[in-house]
């Protein structure tokens, strides 16, 4: 998965993966929050929340 | 096949306690496409027939669509289009597969001596023929099982059968919501992915060495139907559940809340600032983990009461595997006014916890 950008919503993530704008859980389960969590590791960063 | 041989296999599924919900495989006769029914450029980790996963590392590679082009006793198959003569790299990866979730593949025991056996049927149509293949793999990728088999005449649906003693070593998910096992089928994956057929191997092999690669050749065509994964060295008739019951498995990983055909009016709310409103929601369908959301766009949706107006965005703040809180943006709302929420005809919210 292609993860361009990530911004903390509440509790979830407002991410754009391989061109959609997903609303991501924080839920290890979930393989977009993996992909995000994956994406940190490269060295990108969660943006706050507005 | 004899009554004799008809009642011999009965037993033998019946030794391995399998009489009913053999199939551990969901919407393996290909009758359920929620999100699409055509994809002529796949890209990877896309899906057309619901719950199978299909893989590319070359996006554009092949096509897939959901067909009627089906065996006696099937409706519908998955069919897939090579969509030039292309060459994988000894790395690509091109498969389709069905993730197995770790509840519904624990009483299979890998991982440990009792594993058991499982046979794997399905039926198969290509314009190619040949040895083709696939692979049995845990989630960490690291333990599988390649395997091979004969399409020997084109353009001719074929049943076949592969019969897999369980893997008594390796690491295999067990009773959870992770991924318990994965069923690969081979369309082009490179020689780094490939494996001796027949044996367990510490790798997570994609297809056995040798096998066709369905991408090499432009314009070949392969169909798919009457996926079966069971306990036991039987390979049983295709368990036929019903559309419904199918439908309901499928949403446990992904499902659409929308009316093709209709406006439908979703939930009751109140204007929580001037600018937007929460609906909040239950989901049909408990899901395997807490889904990910998004809309078809962002401007189908409608907000009535003291106005009415179309959304322009559409996202949410709170999810969990039963429901979750949606944050529909908008303008001229009163605060704490009551406002519905409802959706166009062709407007929908998916939720998506695939493995």
């Amino acid at each position: 998965m292609n993860v361009t950008s990530a911004q903390y919503q509440g509790e979830v993530i407002l991410a754009v993966i391989d061109g959609e704008t997903l609303s991501v859980p924080q839920d290890p389960n979930n393989r977009h929050y993996a992909a995000i969590l994956e994406w940190v590791a490269d060295g990108n960063t969660i943006e706050e929340a507005d | 096949m004899s009554k004799a041989r008809e009642l011999a296999e009965l037993g033998a599924v019946y030794d391995s306690g399998a009489l009913s919900n053999r199939n551990l495989v969901i919407n393996g006769a290909m009758q359920i496409s929620q999100r699409t029914t055509s994809d002529s450029s796949i890209s990877d980790n896309e899906f057309v027939c619901d719950r199978f996963s299909l893989r590319t590392s070359n996006a554009g590679w092949y096509g897939a669509e959901q067909s009627t082009d089906a065996p006696t006793g099937f409706s519908h198959s998955i069919k897939f289009e090579s969509t030039g003569a292309n060459s994988p790299a000894a790395g690509a990866y091109i498969f389709f597969t069905q993730k197995i979730e770790g509840f519904n593949s624990a009483h299979l025991e890998f991982g440990t001596s009792n594993a058991k056996t499982i046979t794997i049927s399905f039926h198969i149509k290509s314009s190619l023929t040949g040895t083709f293949g696939g692979s049995v793999r845990n989630s960490a990728q690291n333990r599988s099982y390649p395997f091979s088999f004969t399409i020997s005449s084109a353009n001719t649906w074929e049943y076949k059968t592969v019969t897999i003693a369980g893997d008594t070593t390796g690491t295999w998910i067990g009773s959870t919501n992770g991924i318990g096992l994965d069923v690969i089928f081979n369309l082009g994956s490179g020689t780094n992915n490939q494996g001796t057929a027949g044996a367990w191997a510490a790798a997570g092999y994609l297809k056995p060495t040798g096998a066709v690669n369905l991408v090499e050749t432009s314009g070949a065509t392969l169909f798919f139907t009457g996926l079966q994964l069971e306990l036991g060295t039987e390979a049983t008739p295709f368990e036929h559940r019903s559309f419904a019951d199918e439908l309901q498995r499928c949403k446990r990983y992904y499902q659409r809340i929308g009316d093709p055909s209709n406006t439908q009016r979703v939930s009751d709310t109140f204007g929580w600032t001037t600018a937007i409103i929460l609906p909040a929601f239950l989901w049909p369908v408990e899901m395997r983990a807490t889904p990910s959301f998004s809309p078809s766009d962002g401007t189908g949706g409608r907000i009535e009461g003291n106005v009415a107006a179309n959304s322009t965005s559409i996202s949410s703040n709170v999810l969990s595997k039963q429901g979750g809180t949606l944050v529909v943006n908008t303008s001229g709302l009163t605060e704490d006014n009551p406002y519905m929420f409802s959706m166009a005809a062709t407007y929908y919210l998916q939720l998506d916890a695939e493995l």
